[in-house]
């Protein structure tokens, strides 16, 4: 039985995407060999594989550099939604209010706003991570009032309990949230990696994936700036595996096939 | 402290405001209950126990009408933490072990760790699932779950037990068994309880007095003193007495099921 799900578990789950990315690969490493383009016009996968191993130290900084400020960026607007939703999610009213503005704010591309954070906060990791925690605040804000306006039995427990408002937030609703909160972190740390990378891309320190790619593709280094989108795409798999096994660690009190 | 009421309600009515208009769910009930008493409330089902119950812990508030716990009104008892509700589902929180699931009502009293630990240990030693309290409730079965749940309701040693239908999922086997257990249980408690079912049995066989309540608008249609021997063992539903109480408790309840609702 266990073994019958395994293999359903491969031929529906990891199967389909990994047969659609080696299509893709196929095609596109077909495409650059029978068209015989050159290297400065579009590399072929392989080529642009060897390039991300070949700078890979490299790289490896300037991803390390980019996952930090995308990584404040989304600490910070976790924070903020995690203490205005806890602040208004009894009060239909306010919470309202802020969901209609989470609502349109997610919808706007909030990344096209980065030269007036660069106003207020200069070039650099400061107005980057002030443009991230703009662009993720909504998303998070959204998933975490849905957590923290969910009702069950447990309300009335904590009522005959005569729970007060604290020991109500931290024994019932922030834990009973997490899954949502987790929901909103998968939703957000990707974008987050987006965002800081289209924002460096425009303006930030040398020393950043976003930057590196600007710089490389106005020098016509293609296959290198192809390296570094290798290597962007590689931290934000990374920091959504990372979002994932933080979920299944805070999940661990639910049945394992729930 | 036989003086004392339990429980109290005076010409208590419950009205709910629904989309089609208002609904007459509980009608001018009045019920005294001692110090000490273990009576149960049964009806067909959306009678209105349930709300009588929820007014009693201040859940739901009445239409018009008293109610008291411990000598206190209602709202004043649930303050002071007077009673326990034990719910139909045992609402553990899924994410708490079972040690920290029967010190939660310690914690929120503001009780030392160490303290409130040591208590919910002996609650859990007194229901029998000692060797469980890291134990997460998932991992217990419905009947160990729910005793979980009434070891919660003892640790704060509430003069009052409200329990809501708690064995009302359980299998008949292993609702037998919870029952003996709440027996047992009681005979070194000495709590009042009001306890809601739909089992005439279970009801005969905890209980002191049966309130039977008629179909909706709920009123209580039959008070009856349950005369059996103590203690109370698996031998008491052989008792000639406990047959006679089932007929009499099934033929108001048929009564009360015949009448057309409101």
């Amino acid at each position: 039985m266990k073994k019958e799900t395994k293999v359903v578990f491969w031929f529906t789950r990891l199967a389909p995407p990994i047969l659609a990315f080696s299509i893709f690969i196929g095609v596109w490493e077909s495409y650059v060999y029978f068209k015989d383009l050159s290297v400065i016009l579009l590399p072929s996968p392989h080529k642009v594989v060897g390039e991300f191993f070949s700078n890979f130290w490299q790289l490896n900084k300037f991803a390390k550099n980019t996952f930090f400020q995308a990584t404040v960026g989304l600490v910070v607007a976790t924070l903020l939604s995690v203490i205005l939703a806890g602040a208004t999610y009894s009060s239909r009213k306010i919470s309202g209010m802020l969901e209609n503005y989470s609502a349109l704010a997610k919808a706007l591309p909030t990344v096209a706003i980065y030269p007036i954070c660069t106003v207020f906060f200069g070039i650099g990791t400061k107005a980057i991570v002030a443009i991230v925690t703009i662009g993720i605040f909504p998303i998070m804000f959204l998933y975490v009032l849905r957590g923290f306006a969910g009702v069950s039995e447990h309300d009335a427990l904590m009522e005959s309990l005569s729970a007060g408002r604290m020991h109500r937030f931290v024994d019932l609703v922030l834990p009973r949230s997490v899954s949502y909160l987790m929901a909103g972190l998968r939703a957000s740390a990707p974008t987050a990696i987006i965002i800081t990378i289209v924002a460096e891309y425009f303006g930030g320190e040398v020393t950043t994936l976003g930057a590196f790619i600007r710089r490389e593709s106005s020098n016509l280094h293609t296959l290198r700036m192809w390296g570094a989108i290798l290597a962007a795409c590689v931290l934000g798999l990374s920091v959504f595996a990372g979002v994932s096994l933080m979920d299944r660690y805070f999940s661990k009190w639910r049945p394992a096939n729930d | 402290m036989s003086n004392q009421l339990g429980l109290e309600a005076t010409g208590v009515s419950k009205i709910f405001d629904t989309p089609t208009g208002t609904l007459l769910a509980v009608d001018n009930v009045s019920l005294k209950v001692p110090a000490g008493e273990f009576v149960s409330v049964i009806g067909p089902s959306g009678c209105g126990k349930s709300t009588l119950l929820r007014m009693f812990a201040d859940l739901d508030g009445a239409t018009s009408g008293n109610l008291s716990v411990a000598d206190l009104p209602s709202n004043e008892a649930r303050l002071q933490r007077k009673y326990a509700f034990v719910f139909q589902a045992p609402t553990l929180l899924p994410w708490k072990s079972v040690l920290k699931n029967v010190a939660l009502p310690l914690k929120i009293m503001g009780t030392g760790k160490e303290e409130r630990e040591k208590v919910a240990r002996e609650m859990i030693n007194l229901v029998g699932l000692e060797g469980f309290e890291n134990r997460l409730p998932w991992q217990l079965s419905g009947g160990m779950q729910q005793r979980v749940s009434i070891a919660r309701a003892l640790t704060v040693r509430p003069p009052v037990l409200l329990m809501d239908e708690p064995f009302g999922a359980l299998d008949e086997i292993t609702r037998d068994k919870m029952n003996q257990e709440l027996v047992n249980l009681r005979a070194t408690q000495h709590q009042t309880v009001m306890f809601i079912t739909h089992s005439i049995a279970e009801a005969v066989f905890l209980s002191d007095r049966v309130v039977v309540m008629s179909a909706r608008p709920g009123r209580i249609i039959a008070d009856i003193k349950i005369d059996l021997p103590e203690p109370r063992t698996a031998e008491s539903r052989l008792h000639p007495n406990f047959s006679a109480h089932v007929t009499a408790i099934r033929g108001f309840l048929v009564d009360a099921y015949n009448a057309p609702q409101k």
